[in-house]
């Protein structure tokens, strides 16, 4: 049986300065489709391994206004991933850059396995050269 | 004085002393051919799955006992819990785990080397030292370093509590499969090492190594899929896969584990690919050391955090002890290994298998890749880069979706050699079928990775059921079976052959709700007052009102929701939940509320309620599933294929054992 609230938990209004003293403030944000695509590539910078939008963490719940506002600005995607990278550095971004140290990240699999590629082959083909000459 | 507990510490300790003798016993009695000694290795390893059956009966019993006085017990659980969580907690951290994973392993030894101990004396013998010594290294960590049965300086009066993320029905099934499935990749590997020992990675090596990795597979599968649906009903991001660390290694010794079980048919059939089997073997073993290990040190980030401890290097130091010693042998017997035939044809059914091969490996490296780069991007530059769903999203897609295709293609190839008329003559219907999807996809929805996906699938169905009717219609022919008839005694004449075609078609079941839940899915995140409406695909939702209700340990942050669906008079209720554990207030966990129709799941997170208004993020989730669906089939075919035929294993015996 669900029994209406009539007396409530969080009865503090949400207040923006609250946020950053209170763990258990209620996340009442809700994001736009387009917010929260991007908002999903922001990694939240205190917890481990989950993005903004899975967190509830106080930090990830501002950030997520931060991203609302600045999609409602009329932000670009990019825009506001470089605006957080600013603040908060690379660890932010869910995807690795496609410069500097985040290159490896995208290089080294094909690479790798180009490589693997490439040398089977190469053995293959001296395997069926061998396998030739012995008939 | 000893007390109860402390029965467990010894029984442990007695394990630990008799696996070393064991594994001893069992080398010298290969080298010696001494059947006596042989016997008394097995029988060594029979009596180690009884005491490490009571040392964990021994702590099994303590939680439900209550007895605060051990440590282990009074972290894990307290008073107020209810029972299957009580005795789901013995499991849920280090020491526990690691006890699970030691009895686990030295009970499923203790039944392969029963099933199989007529076989060839060198591979059993080899197998009992190998699997002793990775005995040893699991019950030395647990009587030296994580000891299950510490005792604190005095008795608690009640207990902490299991961590609220883990008072999920999930934590009853998922670890239990999940660390088993780890830790019986073990079983394939010792025979492995074992054929290496003794030369003979021959016809009887594989058909003898066949079950137990078929038994890893299942029970790794079913840890993984259970885990996503843990994640689905409980993390509230509309998902079930995040490309976790966690995930991701428990994700890696799967994909060579597949990768293995695909090469040891060409290695049956056509005598190659020997050294690529072994070492993909060796890479499943270590990947499982591996995952345990980036689990248990808290080395990465993730969700798991809470599993972290101190042990971690030793697992580190077992892995590369195991890894290099596994890498020396196979280099050391690298000359025995030589292919009989090669590759003479692109269109050979061995080089799909190759190729198949290739492209679970490429997966494999991209998703190790991708969770150690953090950790070297910040030991070489300084900077910690992140590497999220996006990245493996972007690499492994593709490369599944290749994957795909080969499953659909490889069945139509022949081994040595395909012909190629005969080759596009069999493929026609299905490439029809895959350009009618594929077009209407595209019409429909415009988005082309979406149909490409889609009809990836419907390229794979269609050739099944090719399969299965060419079968079946030679089958009616030569004898009085209708189709149907045909179909089920193809499984019995054939039962690896379509058997695996069962298993690739869950595959494509299972492929079709990934690719549904994700690429069809919509959502909203919406802020909601007291009885205000919302609208979502066909169903349209009031948010009533909000509730509290406390239980014994806990208090639990209810929303009703009323939906009601077009055109249709009956509603329906759903009560997204946060709950707030004592001991644990600032770590509130969420119960998403969930119908599951029969072509989608409606799925409602509650991020936040106060006086006036509750946040919810609201998804619809088309064919999600078929994800459960094709998991579910995916075990139903092992079991099919592990159905023991009526003729005589020939290889649980061999007339050469001394």
């Amino acid at each position: 049986m669900v029994v209406l609230l009539s007396s409530f938990m969080f009865t503090s209004a949400l207040n923006a300065a609250a946020l950053e003293t209170d763990p258990l403030q209620p996340n009442m944000i809700a994001l736009t489709n387009e917010a929260r695509s991007i908002a999903l590539k922001l990694q939240c910078p205190v917890c481990d391994g989950q993005s903004i939008v899975e967190s509830q963490a106080a930090v990830s719940v501002q950030m997520k206004q931060k991203v609302q506002e600045l999609v409602d600005q009329g932000k670009s995607e990019q825009e506001i991933l470089n605006f957080f990278e600013e603040r908060y550095g690379m660890m932010v971004l869910r995807e690795p850059p496609y410069s500097g140290f985040g290159l490896g990240a995208w290089l080294i699999p094909p690479i790798v396995i180009g490589s693997i590629v490439i040398w089977f082959s190469f053995i293959l083909r001296r395997k069926n050269q061998q396998y030739k000459d012995q008939q | 004085m000893i007390s109860f507990t402390d029965f467990g510490y010894i029984f442990l300790a007695s394990s630990l002393v008799i696996a070393v003798y064991a594994s001893i016993a069992s080398l010298v009695s290969v080298r010696s051919k001494n059947a006596y000694l042989r016997t008394h290795a097995l029988v060594s390893m029979y009596l180690i799955a009884l005491l490490m059956v009571l040392a964990a009966s021994v702590l099994v019993y303590s939680f439900i006992n209550q007895d605060f006085g051990l440590r282990y017990v009074t972290m894990h659980s307290n008073t107020s819990m209810p029972l299957y969580y009580t005795i789901a907690a013995f499991y849920s951290g280090q020491e526990g785990s690691l006890l699970y994973w030691s009895t686990t392993l030295s009970i499923l030894t203790a039944i392969t080397l029963f099933i199989y101990r007529n076989a060839n004396y060198k591979i059993i013998g080899y197998s009992t030292t190998i699997l002793a010594v990775v005995f040893i290294f699991f019950v030395y960590v647990l009587v030296f370093h994580a000891n299950p049965f510490e005792r604190l300086p005095m008795d608690m009066p009640d207990g902490q509590g299991l961590n609220p993320l883990l008072r999920d029905p999930g934590m009853l099934v998922h670890p239990p499969l999940l660390l088993a499935g780890y830790m019986s990749w073990t079983l394939p590997f010792a025979f492995g090492i074992a054929g290496l020992l003794s030369n003979d990675i021959g016809i009887r090596w594989i058909q003898l190594i066949r079950k137990p990795t078929l038994v890893a597979w299942g029970l790794q599968t079913g840890g993984l899929v259970l885990g996503g649906w843990w994640a689905y009903h409980v993390l509230g991001w509309g998902g079930y896969w995040g490309w976790d660390p966690v995930e991701n290694v428990a994700f890696l010794p799967w994909l060579t584990g597949t990768a293995f079980l695909h090469s040891i048919m060409v290695v049956e059939r056509r005598k190659k690919l020997q050294l690529w089997s072994i070492s993909l073997l060796i890479a499943t073993f270590s990947l499982s050391i591996f995952g345990t290990f980036i689990v248990r040190s808290g080395i990465l980030s993730s969700v798991h955090n809470f599993a972290e401890s101190d042990v971690g290097h030793y697992f580190l130091a077992f892995f590369a002890t195991s890894l290099a010693a596994s890498i020396s042998l196979v280099i050391i017997k690298s000359k025995s290994l030589t292919d009989v035939t090669t590759f003479e044809s692109a269109t050979a059914r061995e080089s799909g298998f190759l190729i198949n091969n290739i492209i679970f490996v490429s997966i494999a490296f991209a998703t190790f890749w991708g969770t150690i780069y953090p950790m070297i991007s910040e030991a070489l530059g300084n900077q910690r880069i992140t590497v999220g769903a996006p990245f493996y999203e972007k690499v492994n897609g593709p490369l599944f979706l290749i994957l795909l295709f080969l499953m659909g293609i490889g069945p139509l190839l022949n081994w040595s050699n395909t012909n190629r008329k005969i080759l596009l003559q069999k493929l026609q219907i299905p490439i029809s079928v895959f350009t009618i999807c594929l077009l209407i996809g595209i019409g429909f929805s415009g988005d082309i990775v979406l149909s490409l996906g889609f009809s990836a699938c419907s390229f794979v169905f269609t050739t099944i059921v090719y399969e299965y009717f060419t079968g079946a219609k030679i089958r009616t022919r030569t004898s009085s079976e209708n189709y149907f008839h045909a179909v089920s005694s193809l499984l019995k004449v054939d039962r690896r052959k379509y058997g695996g075609y069962l298993v690739h078609l869950s595959v494509v079941i299972l492929a079709i709700g990934i690719i549904g839940s994700s690429g069809l899915q919509t959502h909203k995140e919406i802020n909601m007052p007291i009885n205000s409406t919302t609208t979502i695909g066909e169903y349209t939702l009031e948010y009533t009102g909000s509730a509290t209700i406390e239980k014994a340990d806990h208090t639990i942050l209810a929303s009703q929701i009323v939906v009601s669906r077009d055109n249709r008079a009956s509603t329906r209720e759903m009560l997204p939940q946060t709950i707030y554990y004592d001991n644990f207030e600032t770590q509130p966990t969420s119960r998403v509320a969930i119908i599951p129709f029969m072509k989608e799941d409606l799925y409602i997170f509650q991020s936040g309620v106060d006086a006036n208004s509750a946040t919810f993020a609201i998804f619809i989730n088309p064919l999600v599933n078929l994800v459960w669906v094709g998991s579910s089939l995916m075990i139903v075919a092992l079991m099919i294929i592990f159905w023991p035929a009526s003729d005589k294993r020939k290889y649980e015996t061999d007339s050469r054992s001394s």
